[in-house]
């Protein structure tokens, strides 16, 4: 077909360092370099608390590491919770209470479900963290224009559980997009904060459904 | 002008600028199109005119003489799952619930980067499909055709506070009469002999019914692309449904609208050596529960599909109220002899929620002795979401005040009495035989891509082998998109057509 | 090559096959050879009778609806490899299921309540292809069943509009459909 007779072509978006784009999607950011994904994610805006309350989201983490180590593809849910025990200022408070938790689940293809393990019906939950937007002066605000999900104020981890060491911070990439979310992992090793890698989240089920 | 093929003996030649093979959702939209351009059009349809007055609801006698196999064609592998489509003028829209829903803008989004789709968007594939909802007239299933069967669902899915709608179809007035699948007697389905059809006649196309095409006609050059001119096909006589004479349509370009199934077969057959012919063939591998009420639902009264929610839609999965003939559906109520006629005689009492995931599982389509053959491997995670949604279904129909609800598959109870038995078939590892699935909604065998090796046609349903050849149907869907199909091929097909006005009018 | 080579050898098998049912008399499909309807036809009366047995919820039996000319006649209807393999399919119930139970009997030739059991342990059956065959003969039996009208009466089937092609007396209610209530 001629170029010259296709109507509807949408443009490409180019981005910096040779990023080309033209939607976002689940399956097109788990293929992109960290290089491209610090891009989208430099340019990503801070999620709406509202868009992740209540639900629970299927979640690959890109580097291939975690392949190996087995936590590759998880879940994460995010509900409010009434008494958030670890919360340590009236202001986190009032900002937040906003939780979350992974789930486990199995390790199959990219394109696969999400099944959670051992069985839908009683989902393994680990790793909870608490919601807020970044705060700056805190320890954790790198990047100020995210969610940061701290695992170390997570309500039920136990102490010896390696996943309080996990600061995530949260974007959308594409603002018409309230379903997709890229995140950026970091592992806090006293007052480090090393890379751990980029993982992407989208919607996927109401939890408890 | 639908002709009348009885009438035509011996062989006979057309002269056309494009030959579109198939009546369906894709190659109706393509006749139409083309032929409001001035383009002469001739349509092939291998099946008979199917109408209100030539219907019947006898199962046996409708799926034999207006379904491909009698309704008896299984994708074979670890589990054998059913799938139907139709053999008439207008294709499977003759015979589905004429539900109309776009292709979800993810998976639209999906398919434009997994597959190099460059010169599509997602805008202009909405436009196209708000156009032709606007054509078609598809409105939501009003609540005075619902009936009781749909309510009920309705029902649950309301007390359960999941998202409940009713269901958007292309029908207009719809009566209720629960006759969507052996042709609306009242006429108010928007099938394609009803639309799509007329109106390509009106515009000077040439329908040809009971022609079954045998091969394209593909001119060939040493070391050149090959180029469509045409199709041979065989006159078929309605009663014996036997060749009886062979018809040639010599046209300046060939649009392949055969369906999933029989694309591939003739892609082949015309000595197109893609390796993704045949391959890639996916399914939206549906389960279904029956619920027992105390009140009198009668499943014969109501839109055939009136109900849905997409509680689950981000899932990959969309719940619908489903009922068909009692001859289809009361076949999988449980039991034998005695507590089977028990049941039976129950149906009246019963109505019905169906899933349907997106699936990843893949199959491919072969010709084995002039028939087809699909092959499919249902892999296990599809049959673990599966599972998930049959939950799904069971808890909507125990919301909806349902006494029994009849799970229909193996290794739990047949049937469940309480709300809480419905986590035993979240506890229990399924099998790809434990459920009795079906698959009406089938895509892939022909998917459309940028890159010529991962592909068949390009993102203007042209062939990458060959120049002037067109697949308008649901075999160049790349994967299952959750949503019914006939909105999809309706906006690829129209896309396709419009491009293809341009061409061959200049 | 090969693609041409497997298209020759089918041509060949296909050319064979057609010689062979020639030679043996078979134009027509395999249920109209007079050495093989009497033993479809025997047992689809047994299996139906199982599965549509007199003194029902229903009051019509597989015998009372003809069960055994609407199944003859479908195969008639049908592609004649579908039709065929139908054919061996209830062969085989009549010779072969029994035996996996240990009935040295045909199946037409045991007793009712052993006819059932079978039915009922096949439809329970962890074979799957076993499962599965028997759920589809039931369910090609329960077409049969249900195209007579007046199990379609029994059961309060009805209809707004009539099918001129459709010869069965199906009730026609002109009423127009109810509304759910408020709760």
């Amino acid at each position: 077909m001629s170029q010259a007779n296709i109507q509807q072509a949408d443009s490409f978006q180019e981005f910096p360092m040779g990023v080309q784009h033209r939607y976002f999607t689940f399956h097109s950011l788990a293929r992109k370099s960290t290089k491209e994904l610090h891009e989208i994610f430099m340019r990503g805006l801070q999620p709406r608390l509202e868009d992740l309350e209540g639900w629970e989201f299927r979640g690959w983490n890109v580097s291939s590491l975690t392949r190996v180590l087995g936590f590759q593809k998880f879940k994460k849910g995010f509900q409010h919770i009434v008494r958030p025990s670890k919360v340590t200022s009236i202001n986190e408070y009032k900002q937040s209470t906003l939780h979350g938790y992974n789930v486990v689940v199995r390790q199959n293809r990219l394109v696969d479900p999400h099944l959670a393990l051992p069985n839908e019906l009683h989902p393994k939950r680990h790793g909870f963290y608490l919601v807020a937007p970044v705060t700056m002066g805190e320890k954790d605000c790198k990047y100020p224009h995210a969610l940061l999900l701290d695992y170390s104020k997570g309500p039920t981890n136990p102490i010896w559980d390696p996943s309080t060491l996990l600061r995530d911070y949260l974007v959308k990439p594409d603002p018409e997009n309230a379903d997709l979310f890229l995140g950026k992992a970091y592992l806090a090793l006293g007052p480090q904060r090393v890379f751990a890698g980029y993982f992407i989240l989208e919607r996927y089920n109401h939890i408890g459904l | 002008m639908i002709h009348r093929t009885e009438e035509l003996h011996g062989d006979v030649e057309l002269h056309a600028d494009v030959c579109v093979i198939g009546s369906g959702p894709g190659g109706a939209v393509v006749a139409k199109e083309l032929a409001e351009r001035g383009l002469r059009v001739v349509v092939l349809e291998s099946g008979p005119v199917l109408n209100s007055k030539n219907s019947t609801r006898e199962g046996g006698t409708f799926l034999s003489r207006y379904v491909q196999e009698a309704g008896m064609r299984v994708m074979m592998g670890n589990a054998f799952v059913v799938t139907m489509q139709a053999e008439a003028l207008g294709g499977t829209s003759e015979i589905n619930s004429a539900i109309f829903k776009p292709i979800p803008d993810a998976i639209l989004k999906e398919w434009i980067e997994d597959y190099q789709l460059k010169d599509m968007s997602v805008e202009g594939m909405r436009r196209h499909f708000k156009h032709l909802e606007k054509e078609i007239g598809a409105r939501p299933t009003e609540m005075e055709a619902q009936g009781m069967k749909n309510l009920l669902v309705k029902r649950g899915f309301d007390k359960l506070g999941w998202d409940s709608h009713p269901l958007v179809r292309a029908v207009s007035g719809c009566k209720g009469s629960s006759d969507c699948m052996t042709s609306c007697p009242s006429g108010a389905k928007k099938t394609m002999s009803a639309t799509y059809i007329p109106w390509a006649s009106k515009a000077g196309a040439d329908v040809y019914p009971l022609c079954r095409v045998r091969k394209i006609l593909v001119e060939k050059k040493w070391r050149k692309k090959g180029k469509a001119r045409g199709v041979v096909a065989d006159l078929i006589d309605p009663k014996t449904r036997k060749p009886k004479g062979r018809l040639t349509v010599h046209a300046r370009a060939v649009v392949c609208s055969a369906g999933v199934i029989w694309s591939p077969i003739l892609l082949r057959r015309s000595g197109l050596k893609a390796r993704w012919i045949g391959r890639n063939l996916c399914a939206h591998i549906g389960v279904a529960a029956f619920g027992l009420f105390d009140e009198e639902v009668n499943a014969w009264e109501g839109a055939t599909q009136g109900w849905g929610s997409n509680a689950l839609f981000q899932r990959g999965m969309v719940m619908e109220s489903l009922s068909a003939m009692p001859a289809m559906l009361s076949a999988r109520l449980p039991g034998v002899g005695h507590d089977f006629l028990k049941r039976l005689k129950n149906y009246k009492h019963t109505t019905v929620i169906a899933v349907k995931p997106r699936g990843t599982s893949k199959g491919i389509v072969r010709e084995v002795g002039g028939n087809p053959l699909c092959l499919m491997y249902t892999r296990q995670a599809d049959i673990d979401e599966a599972a998930f949604g049959l939950k799904a279904c069971i808890d909507g129909l125990f919301a909806a005040g349902a006494k029994e609800v009849y799970p229909g598959c193996f290794g739990v109870p047949h049937v469940m009495t309480r709300p809480e038995e419905s986590e035993k078939v979240l506890t229990r590892r399924f099998g790809a035989g434990d459920f009795e699935f079906m698959a009406n909604h089938v895509f892939g065998t022909c998917r459309m891509g940028g890159n010529p090796k991962k592909s068949v046609v390009d993102s203007w349903c042209e062939t990458h082998e060959v120049d002037d050849l067109f697949v308008c149907d649901s075999s160049v869907i790349p994967t299952g998109m959750i949503n019914n199909p006939q909105g999809a091929i309706m906006s690829f097909s129209r896309r396709a057509a419009i491009q293809m006005a341009h061409r061959y009018n200049a | 090559m090969i693609q041409a080579l497997a298209g020759f050898a089918r041509k060949r098998v296909e050319k064979r096959t057609q010689q062979v049912k020639d030679l043996l008399g078979m134009q027509n499909g395999l249920v109209e050879q007079p050495w093989v309807k009497p033993r479809v036809e025997r047992v689809i009366d047994a299996m139906g009778m199982t599965l549509f047995p007199p003194g029902g919820a229903i009051p019509f039996s597989a015998e009372d609806v003809e069960l055994t000319d609407y199944m003859v006649g479908l195969l008639g209807k049908i592609d004649p490899v579908k039709s065929d393999l139908l054919t061996v399919l209830f062969l085989v119930y009549e010779y072969a299921i029994p035996k996996l139970y240990g009935k040295m009997e045909r199946f037409s030739d045991l007793p009712e309540h052993v006819q059932l059991d079978l039915m009922e342990k096949l439809h329970e059956c962890p074979f799957y292809i076993l499962r599965l065959l028997t759920v589809s003969v039931r369910m090609l039996f329960t077409f049969g069943y249900t195209a007579d009208e007046r199990v379609l009466e029994d059961i309060g089937f009805f209809k707004r509009y009539e099918y001129p092609a459709d010869l069965r007396n199906i009730m026609i209610k002109l009423e127009s459909i109810q509304q759910e209530q408020s709760a």
